[in-house]
């Protein structure tokens, strides 16, 4: 239980992540889910805007990094954002044995897949 | 009844209400508050879904392709025309709370509001011109 209480100790950095993916989810996420998710798939603007090689010679630019840091940010802040988020309301659920570890699985989660994310972008992509 | 057994540590027998955890069905205001809950979901799922894309182009034309073909088949452009209507929800709440939290004097709520909202029309410009012309 020494490691649950470490991670309720750490309430206001995850706070402050929940706060700052909120604020790219809000600022960011709408143009860019209804660009990649909606438009491009219909062919209302170019499709080959996501096509491999376009993909890989925008990396591999001199502002690749830009695109990276950008990409990294659109994915694992709005994670945290989500994590805190299903946390608490898991709790206002009342499901009792979820609501112990669902700190560790939220924000363990939303750790590890950020981890990944940094691995395929800087080092599988570059 | 359980509670009884907490009878030495508790001084008052406290009456507990039972709170079913379909609470959040019996108010309109206590379901668009869940919805707004789950909007975190829809969240977390584009931002794996955005990650899935990565890995598959770390993979090799060959596999970037074959997941891009998924993406593009109109079952998934559905979920994502969901994914986006719940997104806009998050948008429009996150903006709603931001004129709460900072809309004190000389600022009233409405204007922090209104202010989000431009900021949220110059970026979503921008970012489609530089993701479509860039």
């Amino acid at each position: 239980m020494g490691l649950l209480k470490k991670i309720n100790a750490l309430e206001p950095l995850w706070w402050s992540l929940f706060g700052l993916g909120g604020m790219i989810a809000a600022f960011i996420l709408p143009v860019h889910l209804f660009l990649h998710g909606i438009a491009i798939p219909m062919g209302w603007v170019s499709p080959d805007l996501l096509s491999y090689e376009r993909m890989m010679s925008v990396l591999s630019s001199p502002y690749g990094i830009i695109v990276k840091l950008f990409l990294f940010s659109i994915i694992s802040f709005p994670l945290f954002h989500a994590a805190h988020r299903i946390r608490l309301t898991i709790e206002d659920l009342r499901i009792g044995w979820l609501n112990t570890i669902m700190p560790l699985i939220s924000y363990g989660g939303a750790i590890v897949l950020s981890v990944i994310t940094i691995v395929v972008l800087f080092y599988k992509l570059s | 009844m359980k509670h009884t057994d907490n009878s030495i540590t508790e001084p008052t027998k406290t009456y507990r209400r039972i709170m079913p955890n379909t609470w959040w069905l019996k108010k309109g205001s206590y379901t668009l508050f869940m919805l707004r809950e789950l909007s975190s979901v829809f969240v977390a799922i584009y931002a794996i879904f955005l990650l899935i894309r990565l890995c598959a182009l770390s993979q090799g034309a060959e596999i970037y392709n074959s997941k891009t073909a998924i993406f593009n088949s109109g079952w998934m452009i559905a979920l994502h025309a969901v994914m986006w209507v719940f997104i806009m929800y998050h948008m429009i709440t996150w903006f709603k709370i931001s004129g709460r939290i900072f809309g004190k004097k000389p600022l009233s709520p409405g204007l922090v509001t209104i202010a989000n909202y431009i900021v949220w029309v110059v970026v979503s410009v921008v970012l489609f011109l530089i993701i479509t012309k860039g």
